[in-house]
């Protein structure tokens, strides 16, 4: 016998999944910005000018 | 009413044909939305200059950068308490009403934690116009906490319903938005103040009104899409195993009954050391990576250091969770106490003094952080394996106060412990070696409790399993 049973469309959980993870995408992306900082080189401390010849 | 019919648990029973994938994403709606209590802080500078502003305007960056110029102005500390009384009312709220959360189903509980999560922000936005502090103690602090407590523990069940074959996974992708929610809070706060902006005003009250329109909106999403399953509903494909392990049980018992249960309170104990011991990292990131390697590091970069552990935090959440559902609950405890303990007796040696190590250093805050999520994430399961899922939900609520309880003891540990190493002529540096190996002891403490724990005893189960409920429990 053919199920004939409505199935939630594809479609829908699609939607659904996209209304919570593009704004945590979008946090989540603010975030990794801001982590970016731990990788920076520290400012270096002020090197005497080299004499010139 | 017909609007509040449509809410009870009658209404929310699944159609044949409903996707349970719809209902991760309800569940993160509104863990998205509460998560934002953990970004309240970006408020605080703002609020404390709010007279000062007002008055003379310029902006924040036209003032002098000390705490309340203006005497009228809150206090750093008075506005400390709003956060700490949402927390406070997190935990009680949710204990309270966990187990009308198991009668009434998730969407009317989901709605309620929306109305009230919602309103805090348009009371506290009447407290900033008006100038009245008490505004906000009620408002964000009280109505909003209450709506913090109701909206986690809302999606817990049913989720453990839905997924029986995978139950760390599905609450663990719930509680992981809770961790995700102050990334966005967050910025939309910064972003909102920046836009709202004037010359005499901060934008704070506008701030406030606009994000509790946008977080009831989205809560509501997860309450219009939540479902629960029918009585006798399993995943297609999935038989329940015929021989269950050892620590997971095939019975369900009362909220009230686990309770008295000396499981629930090992269990409380567990999660309590856990999470002391996380705060223990949390709450001195930045300082104690920049007195660990002087000079080394900015104060901007502990700043990103402090937002890469917000990340491993989050995926702690997911990660282990799921770890758990194919090692085990108590075997996932085991290598959170292990491991952390190691790692916590590690973690001063890498600094200037011994391995002199940033990469380990962080490398080692971020394992920890993980497990620190991990261990909020992974308890409903556990909780699910020994009590069953009847009031699943409850139980865990319950069990927040173990975290409203770690909320207050680590912070206040960790400061009384650096303040008396501080009198006592200890280097700054030293002084937080003393601090993290107090919490190997905590994670010990934890060690020992989970060890202790055993199936529970079957006087303690439910003894008219199927009757209580008209959706599924299995």
């Amino acid at each position: 016998m053919e199920d004939h049973t409505k199935k939630t469309p594809v479609a829908l959980i699609l939607l659904a999944w996209l209304f919570v993870g593009l704004p945590w995408a979008w946090g989540v992306a603010q975030l990794w910005k801001n982590a970016q900082k731990l990788f920076e080189a520290p400012p270096t401390a002020a090197v005497p000018a080299a004499p010139t010849k | 009413m017909p609007l509040l019919s449509f809410l009870d648990c009658d209404h929310a029973i699944a159609k044949p044909g409903y996707s349970r994938w719809l209902v991760p994403p309800a569940a993160l709606a509104i863990h998205l939305a509460i998560g934002q209590a953990y970004a309240f802080s970006v408020f605080k500078k703002p609020l404390n200059y709010l007279v000062q502003v007002s008055a003379f305007g310029g902006g924040l960056k036209a003032l002098p950068g000390v705490d309340s110029p203006n005497p009228v102005d809150w206090k750093f500390t008075d506005l400390g308490w709003i956060f700490s009384i949402a927390i406070v009312f997190l935990g009680l709220s949710a204990a309270v009403f966990g187990k009308w959360l198991e009668r009434v189903g998730p969407r009317k509980a989901m709605f309620a934690s929306a109305v009230c999560f919602g309103s805090g922000f348009l009371i506290s936005a009447l407290g900033v116009q008006f100038h009245q502090l008490w505004l906000l103690y009620f408002g964000y602090g009280v109505i909003g906490g209450i709506g913090l407590g109701i909206g986690y523990i809302s999606p817990v069940s049913t989720l453990i319903k839905w997924f029986p074959d995978r139950p760390g996974m599905a609450t663990g992708m719930a509680i992981m938005g809770f961790g995700g929610g102050a990334l966005i809070g967050a910025p939309l706060s910064n972003n909102l103040m920046a836009f709202f902006r004037t010359e005499h005003d901060l934008g704070i009250e506008k701030t406030f009104l606009v994000m509790g329109a946008i977080y009831f909106v989205a809560m509501m999403f997860g309450v219009f899409t939540v479902r629960v399953p029918r009585g006798g509903w399993k995943p297609e494909g999935w038989v329940v195993p015929a021989k269950p392990k050892a620590m997971v049980t095939a019975h369900s018992v009362d909220v009230n009954a686990a309770f008295s249960t000396p499981q629930f309170w090992l269990l409380w104990i567990v999660l309590c050391m856990n999470v002391t011991a996380g705060i223990g990292i949390l709450e001195q990131a930045s300082p104690m990576i920049q007195e660990l390697f002087k000079g080394r590091i900015t104060a901007s970069a502990a700043a990103g250091f402090v937002a890469l552990l917000s990340l491993f935090n989050m995926g702690g959440r997911f990660f282990w969770s799921s770890i758990s559902d194919y090692v085990g609950r108590k075997n996932t405890y085991y290598v959170f106490f292990v491991l952390g303990a190691i790692l916590y007796y590690l973690a001063p040696r890498t600094g200037v003094s011994g391995l002199n190590s940033i990469p380990l250093f962080v490398g080692i805050s971020a394992v920890i952080l993980s497990m620190y999520g991990g261990g909020f994430a992974t308890v409903p399961a556990y909780l699910r394996d020994l009590f069953g899922t009847m009031e699943v939900g409850a139980i865990h609520g319950r069990l927040l106060t173990a975290w409203s309880v770690a909320g207050i003891c680590g912070p206040v540990l960790v400061n009384y412990i650096r303040e008396y190493e501080k009198n006592h002529g200890v280097p700054l540096a030293d002084s937080y070696s003393t601090v993290l190996y107090v919490m190997v002891g905590l994670l010990i403490v934890g060690l020992l409790a989970n060890l202790a724990v055993r199936p529970v005893d079957s006087r303690y189960w439910y003894k008219s399993e199927g009757t209580k409920k008209k959706f599924a429990t299995a």
